[in-house]
């Protein structure tokens, strides 16, 4: 017998040992940590920053946001964190209806920082709680939009009819008005339900109230910060030892990583040099900080 | 181990990190919650209903006058259907753009005044010239909308669409509402709860008692201010009709009715215009509106001659027979006076009972007019003809004493008709139940009735003259001199009887004793040369005030309403007082120049130009300097006083007198005011006192080159009596 079948002789035991240990121990229980990676990776919460204008070009923003949190299988509850005057409606709609979408994946709360007025409350009454801070601004429910000109005929342009041109006339704008604020009104009593304490005659008026006095009349359900309504929304998912996943900030770094272009002014905002703001035709749903007499 | 064993063991801890995982990160599920959609029921959108009510023929003789000379936001196209109901109701709308100052002669040919949308204020004088048209039973609209503010003069490219610039119109509609009691508030009425298809379309379904709102159900107004009256409010919002501006009020009202009924306000004006007049019941409304201005129920007197007939005008000697030349000759200037009007005039031997006309005559000849006399509560006496009248060569036409003169007669008298008669003093009283009795001479009567269906103006007089006369005051709308009872306007030349009016024991009221020495002070003559360029006034009401006061007995001559006097005229008179105010002095006033050289005697000429002016010699006058304390006319002034004078009001350069003035043969001049150091040619002459002599000429004379009214109150009176005092002293 040579000396190394006397060795393996003499350790045979202890290395049999050792790699039923390694067979049935480690790599089992590595198999499992990973396993549990992909089955219960750690959960996050995402946050959707709703903080400029709702525009069209700004939609396309907000919803890459609602995509990531949807594409990332460790988001489990979605904070919409509101800071926006509203905008243009069917931007507006278009979010909320998105976001209707997305609770039935996960839960969604919204956090208020300093206003969801208009458009931005459409859009932030789609979540399953509100949280706002007692000063902010919350509410102008309505819509406004600018009358149709009266164009009469002339023999260089010749239209089909009478408003081809304008696409509506006075009575129809009216009208038209008149519509989206009856489906404005309706979205919040429905979305709120029972919770609201104002009564639609006095929604109409389109005031905006603060935080404290929104809660009080039910537009909103909770005062506290982000953390408050993160923390909300982890609870709603059950989730717990969660990560927090700011979404825009990944949106942004796809963004740039695709397109080496400068970065482009945020979607929505003024004119920083003229600090004007241009109004393309149309309805919205806006609450305009000049209008507002806001400082 | 069995190999079972080992799998089991592999198996569990492959999954013991996955559970601990899980159960680190994970306590649940989550359950979406049912998100339901909206109910379509909850959006519902009407469509506003048109009702159009078609306007009924009418025969109205109103004069609706619109104005738009308060910069009035608002086209004319803006009030087509509120036009057109007048047009169809008869009655004659027009715009009046004319200068603030036309707006009371404006005011006299209406029966209806529409005011809508001014965007500047009513002057004092025009706000009073309404009221008064108003209290004379004219009937007022105005109208103010929210939507119609001050235009911006330049277009605010920060601001196109006026939200932050916007200039509130409502102190201008409340320059003229508040006069009558009506109040707008700068704000818009809006109902969240029940509108027309937007908050600021109310639905007013309130309405006050009263003929403009019958047979109204829903009125729409499409953003309307709110308004507060002294009187009923016709159109009312109901619980949810508020205002952004009245927090916690309620019934608030969009149209009231002034306390007189004269004067209707609305917040909106989209009444009147299309297509908001055919929404709801606005149409009919808007008929009830017109038919409300329609209703020409003015109360039209001698004030609004002759616009207070309505259609052609019969021209009618009061007296029967032959027609008088001298009205023939009148009838002709009368006429063009009535087109202006657009009534046509024409001359008949006698009135139809079915046509507006104008009665002249005299007092002695009533048979015509005396149905008319009666309604209106006048009764002439006089005595009877053998009593008082002088048999006459030449019976005057307009007064024919025989009731039924043969055809031989009537030849006879339209042969004796070829120049003036000579002027027959009547006697006789007047009594006016509203007013008094009155002296026939020396009174034009003026008697207007409406009832029948036809206006007539009676004017009579003592005599042919007189009441020729009286139809210029009747076409100049002169009545200072008048006294006003209802339907009847008693006018006076000034002139008594003796043992008449104040003098006459029967007409003195009790306690009004006479003043010892009243009836034996000398007597002046207050020649009113109110003719001539410019001028905004005279001063005869303070000289007849300050001398009566004194006195002194005082007989007032209007050349702008007595015309030119005669040499006759103006003697008899201890002192005469040329007042010119401040009139400039034409140099074609060739009447003016004819009265001042037929005055002998006594003269006190006063007036920024009392005499005819050199050229040239004219400067403005601000102050006085006193020279010659020491004079009689200067007596309660001291010497070197400077007296600052109020500023002119038409502001005619006063007559710089030269040295050479009053410079006649034997004449003493003296300088006892001159200008001051304010005023532009300072150290001239500004008043001096000169004694003539010969017995055509004027013995004693000043010159004071200052309207009276210029001086401060109390100099004006020391000036005068000192003035006088010095013309009469021997």
């Amino acid at each position: 017998m040579s000396s190394l079948q006397q060795a393996m002789t003499r350790f045979s035991p202890m290395l049999r040992g050792l790699g039923r240990v390694i067979v049935l121990g480690i790599i089992p229980l590595a198999v499992g940590i990973g396993l549990a990676q992909l089955v219960a990776p750690q959960p996050a919460v995402g946050i959707v920053k709703i903080n400029a204008e709702i525009w069209p070009l700004s939609l396309n923003f907000f919803m890459q946001e609602i995509e990531e949190a949807r594409r990332d299988p460790r988001v489990k509850a979605v904070v919409i964190q509101v800071d926006s005057p509203g905008g243009e409606v069917v931007a507006t709609q278009s979010l909320y209806l998105e976001i209707q979408k997305l609770r039935s994946q996960m839960p969604v709360v919204a956090s208020i920082d300093s206003t969801a007025a208009s458009g931005a409350y459409y859009v932030a009454v789609a979540a399953d709680s509100l949280y706002a801070k007692p000063s902010s601004t919350v509410g102008n429910i309505g819509v406004w939009g600018i009358t149709p000109p009266e164009i009469g005929v002339n023999d260089a342009v010749l239209a089909s009819g009478p408003f081809k041109l304008t696409a509506s006339n006075e009575e129809e704008f009216i009208r038209r008005i008149e519509g989206i604020r009856q489906e404005f009104i309706a979205t919040v009593v429905n979305q709120r339900g029972e919770r609201l304490k104002i009564s639609p005659v006095d929604l109409s008026q389109g005031l905006a109230y603060a935080g404290r006095e929104a809660q009080r009349l039910g537009l909103i359900d909770h005062l506290g910060t982000q953390a408050d309504a993160i923390a909300a929304a982890a609870a709603q998912a059950s989730i717990v030892n969660y990560d927090v996943v700011d979404l825009e900030a990944r949106v942004v770094a796809r963004l740039l990583a695709a397109t080496p272009a400068p970065q482009a002014a945020r979607p929505g905002a003024a004119d920083p040099q003229a600090g004007r703001r241009p109004l393309p035709p149309g309805v919205y749903l806006l609450y305009d900080a000049q209008l507002g007499g806001a400082p | 181990m069995t190999r079972r064993r080992q799998i089991l063991l592999v198996v569990l801890l492959i999954a013991l990190p996955v559970a601990l995982q899980s159960l680190w990160f994970y306590r649940g599920r989550y359950t979406s919650p049912s998100v339901s959609g909206i109910d379509e029921v909850q959006i519902a959108l009407a469509t506003p209903e048109y009702r159009f009510v078609p306007g009924e023929p009418k025969e109205s003789t109103a004069r609706v006058v619109i104005d738009l000379s308060h910069a009035n936001n608002l086209e004319v196209d803006d009030l087509s259907p509120l036009r057109d109901r007048l047009a169809a109701l008869g009655a004659t709308a027009v715009t009046f753009q004319e200068p603030s100052d036309a707006l009371a002669a404006e005011l006299r040919r209406a029966s209806a005044w529409i005011t809508i949308a001014p965007t500047t204020a009513y002057s004092p004088e025009q706000r009073d010239a309404i009221a008064a048209f108003v209290a004379d039973g004219g009937r007022l609209l105005i109208a103010a909308d929210p939507t119609r503010s001050v235009p911006p003069i330049e277009e605010d490219s920060f601001d196109p669409f006026g939200l932050f610039s916007r200039i509130s119109a409502v102190p201008a509609v409340n320059s003229l509402a508040s006069a009558f009691g009506i109040v707008y508030f700068d704000d818009y009425l809006y109902n969240l709860v029940e509108n027309e298809g937007n908050y600021r379309n109310v639905k007013f379904n309130e309405f006050g008692n009263h003929a403009l709102t019958e047979d109204l159900k829903t009125v729409t107004l499409f953003a309307t201010h709110s308004l507060r009256g002294n009187g009923r409010a016709l159109v009312v919002g109901d619980a949810d009709t508020r205002s952004p501006l009245r927090s916690g009020a309620s019934d608030l009202a969009a149209v009231v009715l002034s306390a007189d009924e004269h004067v209707l306000a609305l917040g909106d004006l989209s009444l009147f215009s299309e297509p908001y007049h055919t929404i709801s019941d606005n149409d009919r409304f808007l008929s009830n509106i017109a038919y409300w201005l329609a209703e020409d129920v003015r109360d039209w007197s001698i004030a609004e001659f002759p616009y207070l007939y309505k259609g052609p005008v019969d021209l009618v000697q009061a007296a029967g027979g032959n027609l008088d030349p001298r009205l023939i000759a009148r009838s002709a200037v009368e006429r063009v006076a009535f087109q202006k009007a657009g009534l046509p005039l024409s001359l008949r031997p006698e009135a139809a009972p079915d046509r507006d006309t104008l009665f002249v005559g005299t007092f002695d000849n009533l048979e015509a007019v005396q149905e008319f006399l009666v309604t209106a509560g006048v009764t002439v006496t006089l005595p009877a003809e053998d009593e008082t009248e002088p048999a006459s060569s030449t019976p005057e036409a307009i007064d024919t004493g025989s009731p039924t003169p043969t055809p031989v007669a009537e030849e006879e008298e339209a042969a004796s008709q070829a120049g003036p008669p000579a002027t027959r003093p009547v006697s006789g009283t007047i009594t006016v139940e509203s007013i008094g009795v009155v002296p026939a001479a020396g009174t034009t009567l003026y008697v207007s009735d409406h009832s029948g269906g036809r206006a007539v103006v009676i004017t009579l007089a003592e005599d042919a003259d007189s009441a020729i006369k009286a139809l210029d005051r009747l076409e100049s709308n002169d009545f200072d001199n008048c006294v006003h009872g209802g339907a009847v306007t008693v006018c006076s030349t000034g002139e008594a009887e003796e043992g008449s009016g104040l003098g006459s024991a029967g007409a003195q009221a009790p306690g009004d004793a006479e003043k010892p020495g009243e009836r034996q002070g000398p007597r002046i003559l207050i020649l009113v040369r109110d003719i001539g360029r410019t001028g905004a006034r005279t001063n005869e009401q303070e000289l007849e005030g300050i001398l009566t006061e004194a006195v002194y007995s005082v007989k007032v001559w209007s050349m702008r309403r007595d015309g030119t006097p005669s040499s006759s005229d103006t003697t008899g008179y201890d002192a005469i007082i040329v007042d010119s105010g401040d009139y400039a002095f034409d140099s074609g006033d060739i009447e003016s120049l004819v009265t001042l050289t037929s005055l002998r005697g006594r003269v006190l000429f006063i007036g920024a130009q009392p005499v005819p002016v050199p050229e040239g010699d004219t400067a403005l006058i601000n102050d006085l300097v006193v020279v010659d304390a020491g004079h009689p006319i200067a007596k309660g002034f001291e010497q070197d006083q400077v007296i600052p004078l109020n500023p002119s009001e038409s502001g005619v350069p006063a007559l710089v007198i030269q040295p050479e003035a009053l410079d006649s043969a034997g004449a003493e001049v003296a300088v006892i005011f001159e200008r001051g150091p304010q005023s532009e040619e300072a150290g001239a002459r500004a008043l001096v006192a000169g004694t003539g002599g010969g017995d055509d000429a004027i013995e004693r004379a000043i010159v004071a080159a200052f309207a009276l009214y210029q001086l401060p109150e109390d100099m004006q009176r020391m000036l005068v009596l000192n003035a006088v005092e010095w013309l009469l002293a021997e």
